[in-house]
């Protein structure tokens, strides 16, 4: 009889053992996935309203994907299914969750084009599908990017006015202002970049002036009287102001205040609450980019259109600055054409979408089919262990069965729960594992047990049975390679997940494994 | 126990009559597959209840409230699967609001033609091209209005009976009629669940309960793309079985294996009813995987071996491979008969399908396949000596 220490000194039972223990650990870490079937949640299937190709369609999921995580939806899964398909799955299972979902994904983004506290423009002036970009053109050291558009006429006129002597002004471009809004910042996050803490103020107020919806910034320092300041204008404003953007390193004391007069608190960091500038004079700077307010880019007007002249066509340019590094600078002009033609349609999506009945899976039903998946997949392994014990009459086997076959489920278990979601089609595929994973142990455990007769060395004997292995998993994983890349049957694609890593896994860990105990056993 | 080999008998080619025959009923039994909900389209329906009423008593009940509801429904303790079909009129609904997406986008590039000559025009007052163009532009807006007003109206009066109270909307405005169409739809797909859920719930009260609705598009597009992934799969394999073994006898006979079995497999579901779902392509494909297996380790021995005599090694060959087979049937028996007792489709689907294919199996390689590798490696043999 072997002694215990023996098996683990062997290298192929030792990585079996290792792998284990790191895939333990990160589940323990990382926690597991599971699909709606156990958990509940509910699956929004959406038509496009035509069919797209494959860029268009990452560029569709990638956007959803945006939007469902900018609302705050968390663990949405967004999937694209054929070309005019999308699954979206959301763990929330009420209605109201599902309907504000719907809304998400279907929401429009409004568009503002900001000039001297007045809005000049807004997404509802720019005609459909008249946004254009072009390639971004070399021109001496950098790339110019061009963006086109035309406007309705009754917006053109009401825009000529609006930048009439506004010439090399800035034109804000915000989408989805925040409405009724306030920021508090803490004075020591304001300035820097070469920026006056005063400076920094009054570009930050120029940008954000919009008559009765004007965002108003209030800076606070950690002094008692500042604190007050602010505690008396929240007092005062409570019918002007409901949502406040607040920096996150504001004193506590405040942020509750806030809270306990019934506003709607947004803490953001350090960095996010920093605006980028331009600078355009020593002492004057204005606001670039704001994120945090929907302010995305700062054209400024060109002369030719501030002299009163009505046009219904208009192009926004601009070049990637030398200070991006020369390779990049194409990549970096292109991205901003397509950042600013984005803004423009209101971040609409690259196709309209249509959201159909929502799938809805309750959580008591998930639960009991997590439990009756386990109990089938016990019920399973006993009975194939108890009957290779029944027919080679050997009761030892049922070792390195149960180990082997135990290890392999709890790896592809770990696999695809910590990488991807384990379905239905998942757990039926560990069960099919489960089958070819014990074939291979028969056809190893005939090569050694029964048929080594003739043969002295139990390695060439291996040999034997692993050509048939190797042969049968490599087979195995071609059959599954068209479901596993297929972008429309996503609801089994876990299925060729399970069979797939359960074979590589048979091949390279698990059967080397089973094969070491049963030649140190039976050697 | 000494089991005979039957690979000695002189007749043992005769052997392959057995899985021809299977080959050729099952056939005929194909046409006879059931789709489910997932391939034809349909709401299912699963819920836990305390009501005692059969599995009679509750088809008969939803089928009056439900009008053409064609209600399937199983049972097992408190859980209970319904599957009924799919209201038409909701189904159509989102191919119209297609439809009228596509008014828009005509809409749309004629405003645009219209918006970009006027502004030439304003340049250039008296250039004909432009007017013509103007007006073609103009003529083609109001050509789109209409088409998204009729085909709008059309699918308010198909989705009236689910609708709260009769639909005004601008008939000029195209953005106005898109949202009203995307809403129409949107609450009529809302109030045709309640009313589902509200007719089963007053037949079989519960609390928790999962709700599947599939369209027939999204289903038939399902179908195909299952008929494609298993053609794909099943051609991969025959490549590169045909590269393992570089002859054509030995990699024809693994080849018709595989097809075998997965044909006969599909007959069994025609014969035995067991339902055809999306779920099905991970059980045909696990089907070829488990066909190769068996006939990859019968034709290695047989072939590429030298201990005892073929017909000795086939028959060896016979008692790993029926083992092994036997326990990928344990196996998917016990997922069949719990998916059975439970009443989870998705298992039920793979595992029926899997369980008959591996019983397909046994016959195909032991009586077709490996006659057919023995017969052409004692013709090898004869030609040798």
């Amino acid at each position: 009889m072997t002694s215990l220490a023996s098996y683990v000194k062997d290298r192929r039972i030792l990585t079996l053992i290792l792998v284990a223990i790191v895939l333990a650990g990160l589940d323990l870490h990382f926690g597991i996935h599971f699909g709606i079937e156990f958990v509940g949640g509910t699956q929004i299937p959406v038509t496009l309203a035509h069919p797209v190709n494959v860029t268009a369609m990452t560029a569709l999921t990638q956007a959803l994907e945006q939007r469902t995580s900018t609302f705050g939806l968390k663990q949405t899964i967004v999937e694209g299914i054929g070309d005019s398909h999308v699954i979206v799955q959301v763990p929330a299972a009420t209605s109201t969750e599902i309907n504000q979902t719907i809304s998400i994904l279907a929401s429009q983004g409004r568009f503002d084009g900001i000039v001297n506290g007045r809005d000049a423009i807004t997404g509802s002036d720019i005609v459909k599908g008249s946004i254009g970009t072009e390639t971004p053109q070399l021109n001496n050291q950098t790339y110019d990017w061009i963006v086109t558009f035309f406007i309705s006429q009754s917006a053109s006129k009401h825009f000529a006015g609006a930048v009439l002597g506004a010439a090399n002004k800035p034109l804000y471009m915000f989408l989805d202002r925040p409405q009724q809004t306030a920021i508090f910042i803490n004075s020591s996050n304001l300035g820097g970049q070469g920026i006056s803490k005063s400076a920094a103020l009054t570009a930050m107020q120029d940008a954000l002036t919009l008559g009765n919806q004007s965002i108003v910034v209030v800076s606070v320092d950690n002094t008692s009287q500042s604190i007050s300041n602010a505690d008396s204008f929240l007092l005062a404003n409570k019918k002007n102001y409901k949502n406040i953007i607040a920096s996150a390193n504001l004193p506590q004391s405040l942020l509750d205040f806030m809270q306990q007069n019934n506003y709607t608190v947004k803490t953001e960091s350090v960095a996010d609450m920093t605006p980028t500038y331009i600078q355009l004079s020593f002492n004057q700077s204005i606001l670039e980019t704001w994120p945090i307010v929907g302010l995305l880019s700062s054209p400024t007007l060109s002369p030719a259109i501030t002299n009163g002249n009505v046009s219904q066509n208009y192009q926004i340019s601009g070049a990637a600055p030398l200070t991006v590094q020369k390779g990049n600078r194409y990549n970096y002009a292109l991205n901003q054409s397509k950042t600013i033609a984005s803004v423009l349609s209101g971040g609409a999506l690259p196709v309209s979408i249509i959201a159909g009945a929502p799938t809805t899976v309750s959580a008591t039903l998930g639960k009991r089919t997590l439990y009756i998946s386990g109990l089938t997949g016990i019920i399973a392994i006993i009975f194939v262990s108890a009957f290779i014990v029944i027919r080679y009459r050997k009761p030892f086997l049922i070792v390195p069965i149960l180990l082997t076959t135990l290890m392999e489920l709890f790896i592809i278990i770990s696999a695809i729960g910590l990488i991807g979601t384990i379905d239905l089609a998942a757990v039926a595929g560990m069960i099919a594992v489960v089958g070819t994973g014990v074939d291979a142990q028969i056809i190893i455990t005939d090569e050694l047990l029964v048929r080594k007769g003739g043969e002295t060395s139990s390695k060439s004997v291996l040999g034997n049975a692993f050509y048939i292995i190797w042969m049968d998993a490599a087979l195995l994983i071609i059959a599954m390679m068209p479901l596993f890349f297929s972008t429309s049957l996503t609801s089994v694609i876990g299925f060729s997940e399970s069979t797939i890593i359960g074979a590589l896994l048979g091949i390279l860990i698990t059967r080397p494994a089973y094969s070491a105990i049963l030649s140190k056993r039976y050697d | 126990m000494m089991l005979r080999n039957i690979y000695e008998s002189k007749n043992y080619k005769a052997l392959m009559i057995i899985p021809i025959a299977l080959l050729l009923i099952s056939l005929y039994f194909i046409p006879k597959i059931q789709s489910d909900s997932s391939l034809k389209g349909g709401i299912s329906v699963q819920l836990q209840t305390n009501s005692t009423l059969s599995v009679q008593q509750i088809t008969s009940m939803i089928n009056a409230k439900v009008p053409g509801a064609q209600a399937s429904v199983s049972k097992s303790g408190s859980l209970v699967g319904i599957t009924i079909a799919i209201n038409t009129s909701v189904s159509k609904s989102e191919s119209v609001v297609q439809s009228i997406y596509s008014y828009d986008a005509n809409y749309s590039s004629d405003t645009l033609n219209l918006t970009a000559n006027q502004s030439r025009l304003s340049g250039d007052p008296n250039n004909s091209t432009l007017k013509a163009n103007i007006a073609k532009a103009t003529a083609g807006q109001q050509k789109a209005i209409a088409g998204m007003n009729s085909t709008l109206a059309g699918q308010l009066i198909m989705l009236k009976p689910f609708l709260n109270g009769t639909v005004v909307y601008n008939s000029t405005n195209a953005t106005a009629m898109l949202n009203t169409a995307n809403s129409a739809y949107g609450s009529a797909l809302a109030n045709y669940e309640n009313y589902v859920v509200g007719a089963i719930k007053s037949v079989v009260p519960t609390n928790s309960y999962s709700y599947n609705p599939i369209t027939p598009t999204l289903g038939a597009f399902f179908l195909s793309q299952m008929q494609t992934i298993i053609i794909a799969a099943f051609v991969l394999v025959a490549i590169a079985v045909f590269a393992v073994f570089r002859t054509p006898i030995p990699a024809f006979a693994v080849v018709f294996g595989a097809a075998n079995d997965i044909i006969v497999a599909l007959g069994a579901m025609g014969a035995f009813g067991i339902p055809l779902g999306v779920a099905s392509v991970g059980g045909l494909l696990m089907i070829i995987g488990y066909a190769i297996d068996t006939d990859m380790l019968a034709s290695i021995r047989v072939l590429k071996r030298s201990e005892g005599s073929s017909t000795e090694r086939a028959f060896e060959a016979m008692k790993t491979g029926v083992t092994m087979t036997i326990t990928a049937i344990i196996a998917f028996a016990i997922l069949f008969i719990m998916a059975w007792l439970a009443y989870i489709p998705t298992y039920f689907e793979i595992s029926g399908v899997v369980l008959v294919g591996l019983i397909a199996d046994l016959a195909t390689t032991w009586l077709g396949n490996v006659p057919m590798v023995l017969w052409y490696k004692h013709k090898k043999e004869a030609r040798n000596r």
